[in-house]
């Protein structure tokens, strides 16, 4: 049963992750690729302040909310700078270890009183999905939401419709950010250690791939994206290799399949092919 | 009467890189007017339009809308004081469905709340408005297609409705009639005719098809070089030799 509910609860933390890539990369087009840092900043805050879990949830909700800063960074060097900060994060990890463990990480990290089993994780996990389901489908349906795929296309046209292409570009970041943030303390709890290399690439990887397999702005695409990404490796389980290439095996998947999209989906969701 | 100014343009030089863009310009738009800009290509028109709507840094002189000196503001807050424009390249939003494109307009020009979907009288209003324009250009059947499908004409139509919504009282208007249709250019010019009589709006175009420009605007003023060479009614520059030097040399 077990297996399962953490099944269930990977599906449920994607998504509350890529929520933030979908809006980020598929909506607004901005190739925000530090969602895995504060995936880990936050799962690090809640393991490191474990006792004090509301005072390590609020460090790490502001923590997030600092990726404010990325807007500052010039668009030539945004996505570079972004991919590099997830290597950064984890030599920071791995250097500072009275705080973090350094490579050993963190083990044995507590959960709080009303997620003390899996079941209550998936509760928790799920109810946050079901609300971010209803809140993507209203921000497509907003001002917000227009303004976003707006924001794809042209930033010049925006801007000459009074809206501002930075305040909405840093709005979706600190977003992103935020959720992704949320999706690592969820992580964290349940998987109750962390070492420097939670999160980093092969999490961006996995959000990019429901990202990029998610380019309509449609919840029930990410929803199915997500369900189609995560479940993709438990295939693996079948076969049987060695629980220690299990990994690499995962990764391998997901490389083929964003090779698979990126080839085969690149000019599909143009104007040209989507007549109504 | 005095007639408000609603461009005013004070010694204005745009330099890009080594190259001096627009040199010297001065000239002041009033309320209600439709002043036409023509020109040889390269000589710095729509950098102009760029200079006033703040794509473009100008290195000195100064841009007023309404009497505002607007220098310092960025694209969005320029717009925000009523400066609305069309771009050479079609400014509508292609991957978003006709609908979406006027909503937007809507949106900013009413300043509704983030939530306004949510109020069905709200949103029965906006339908209503989306509806009588798309129907204006005879483009309701096509409401719910993304922009992307229209013609060059129609997409030109398409925008000009959204401006028509998008509300302000200055509209620079780039090249309208690149790439559309003899048929549909007729239509355009009543459109544009109209977002001056009907809506009061000051409208300032670029635009090479003389024929197209001189039947529509109150003023001309050409540009060589970057800088201001005539200006006029279209009867006195059609009249000026210098016209003739500058197209066929």
């Amino acid at each position: 049963m077990g297996y399962y509910f953490s099944v269930l609860i990977k599906i449920f933390i994607s998504f509350i992750q890529a929520v933030g890539a979908h809006l980020t990369m598929s909506q607004a087009g901005i190739f925000f690729l530090a969602i895995p840092v504060s995936y880990s900043f936050m799962g690090y805050s809640l393991a490191i302040l474990q006792k004090k879990f509301l005072l390590g949830f609020g460090l790490a909700f502001c923590g997030s909310l600092l990726s404010y800063l990325y807007v500052r960074v010039s668009h030539e060097s945004f996505t570079v700078l972004t991919a590099a900060s997830i290597v950064g994060f984890e030599a920071f990890l791995k250097s500072f270890s009275d705080l973090t463990g350094g490579v050993l990480g963190i083990s044995g990290i507590m959960r709080p009183g009303f997620m003390k089993a899996l079941p209550d994780i998936v509760l928790v996990s799920g109810c946050l999905m079901l609300t971010l389901v209803l809140i993507e489908n209203l921000i497509f349906k907003a001002p917000f939401g227009r303004a976003l795929r707006g924001l794809k296309e042209s930033e010049t046209l925006l801007e000459s419709m009074s809206i501002s292409a930075n305040k909405i570009g840093t709005v979706v970041i600190c977003l992103a950010s935020l959720l992704s943030g949320i999706a690592g303390s969820l992580e964290a709890l349940r998987i109750q250690f962390l070492d420097p290399t939670f999160g980093g690439f092969p999490n961006l990887i996995l959000i990019a791939s429901i990202a990029i397999l998610s380019m309509k702005p449609s919840v029930r695409t990410l929803v199915l994206s997500t369900l189609f990404v995560v479940l993709l490796p438990e295939v693996l389980r079948f076969f049987s290799f060695n629980p220690s290439q299990m990994g690499h095996m995962r990764m391998l998947v997901y490389s083929i399949m964003l090779v698979i999209l990126i080839r085969n989906l690149s000019g599909k969701f143009t104007s040209a092919q989507r007549i109504v | 009467m005095k007639r408000k100014k609603v461009l005013g343009i004070e010694n204005l030089h745009v330099q890009l890189g080594q190259r001096m863009i627009n040199e010297d310009i001065s000239l002041e738009v009033y309320e209600g007017e439709i002043v036409g800009i023509i020109g040889p290509n390269g000589c710095g028109k729509t950098t102009f339009f760029n200079a006033i709507s703040g794509f473009v840094p100008i290195d000195t002189g100064s841009v007023l809308i309404n009497d505002q000196e607007v220098n310092n503001l960025s694209p969005n807050r320029r717009a925000a004081l009523g400066l609305n424009r069309s771009f050479q390249n079609v400014g509508v939003f292609k991957e978003l469905t006709l609908e979406e494109n006027l909503m937007m307009a809507i949106e900013n020009s009413e300043k509704l709340p983030w939530n306004w979907m949510l109020k069905s009288t709200t949103r029965s209003y906006v339908n209503e408005k989306i509806d009588e324009a798309l129907e204006d250009v005879g483009l309701r059947g096509h409401k719910k297609s993304l922009a992307g499908v229209l013609s060059g004409g129609q997409l030109r139509l398409l925008e000009m409705q959204k401006l028509k919504l998008a509300g302000g009282d200055l509209l620079l208007i780039d090249e309208p009639t690149a790439g559309v249709s003899p048929v549909l250019r007729n239509e355009l010019a009543a459109q544009i005719k109209g977002l001056s009589k009907d809506h009061g709006r000051t409208i300032v175009i670029i635009e090479h098809d003389l024929k197209f420009l001189f039947s529509l605007v109150d003023r001309i003023i050409v540009f060589v070089d970057g800088k201001k060479y005539i200006e006029g009614t279209p009867k006195e520059v059609q009249a000026d030799k210098r016209l003739q030097e500058v197209y066929f040399g």
